[in-house]
């Protein structure tokens, strides 16, 4: 089972748990309660979402390293190789912001890409400590993570 | 090829009128489905409907629909509106029961005919919202 697939299932445990009381309390008219659980399953949605983000911007960074090191190594002309020194000086100044890894691992302004860059707003907001609660649909943030995640390579 | 959508205020506003639009034409499909069965819907209390994009764009918050269906007079599922602005889809409606809680997805694109995929307690494979699919959740 790769790890999509199991934060997924945690998830879903302590989703249905909170799910439970939040209908119960809705059944007896207890609506204060109900929204108190309506609020933790949101949170429950905004933690497993960046648990996934973060295991996919661990790989994205794993790819992308790995291409640049061989790009790096590999080619010997100066006019095509400039342009990987640069990036690899910002690589190893921790300087190479995510969506600039994204972009060498798939075209910019593209279906992915574009995917890629609104899971990436969606998990700086939530990060951030946004004061909204975003509606995340965990099944689909699983299915793409672990599409993106077989899909992208260097 | 993508369409390149102007998001501003006007923009959001429609985006909500749609967004209860769909939900309440949900309901009225769901009461067809259930007439002449042992079950009935009833539209319950209202939520507050307030997302990050309406804040941007200094859109008032407002109020959306929560619906309930009866059994002997008793709620066996509650259905409420989570949230419209999401990554990926068009929507989301909780559904709650005693028996478990799924999860109503819309995948169409924006201001189009509704697509909803219905998703288990599991919320792993969804499948198409249907009549069929709808009373076998509620049979369970």
């Amino acid at each position: 089972m790769n790890i999509f697939d199991e934060l997924g299932k945690i998830y879903n445990e302590i989703d249905n748990k909170y799910a439970s009381i939040e209908v119960q309390a809705r059944l007896r008219g207890h609506h204060k309660k109900e929204a108190e659980y309506s609020r933790k399953r949101q949170l429950n949605d905004q933690a497993y979402f960046l648990f996934m983000f973060t295991r996919f911007e661990g790989r994205v960074r794993d790819i992308s390293d790995s291409l640049i090191n061989s790009k790096v190594t590999n080619l010997v002309d100066w006019k095509i190789n400039r342009a990987w020194d640069i990036i690899n000086k910002q690589k190893s100044n921790d300087s190479l912001h995510f969506m600039n890894r994204v972009a060498l691992l798939t075209p910019k302004g593209q279906f992915d890409h574009n995917l890629i860059k609104q899971y990436y707003d969606q998990r700086n907001n939530i990060g951030h400590g946004g004061s909204f609660t975003i509606a995340i649909s965990i099944p689909t943030v699983v299915a793409d993570m672990k599409r993106l995640n077989k899909d992208l390579k260097g | 090829m993508q369409k390149t959508i102007k998001v501003d205020k006007q923009h959001v506003e429609k985006r909500i009128i749609d967004w209860k639009k769909r939900v309440s034409d949900l309901y009225s499909t769901i009461e067809l489905w259930l007439t002449g069965s042992d079950y009935y819907i009833k539209r319950g209390s209202k939520l507050k409907m307030y997302e990050e994009l309406m804040s941007e764009f200094n859109v008032r918050a407002t109020n959306i629909e929560t619906a309930d269906i009866y059994k002997d007079n008793k709620i066996v599922l509650a259905l409420k509106p989570k949230g419209l602005w999401m990554v990926g889809a068009n929507g989301r409606i909780d559904l709650l029961s005693t028996k478990g809680n799924y999860m109503l997805v819309d995948f169409a694109e924006q201001f189009e005919p509704p697509y909803w995929k219905l998703f288990n307690g599991d919320k792993k494979n969804g499948v198409e919202f249907t009549k069929q699919s709808f009373f076998q959740l509620l049979n369970k």
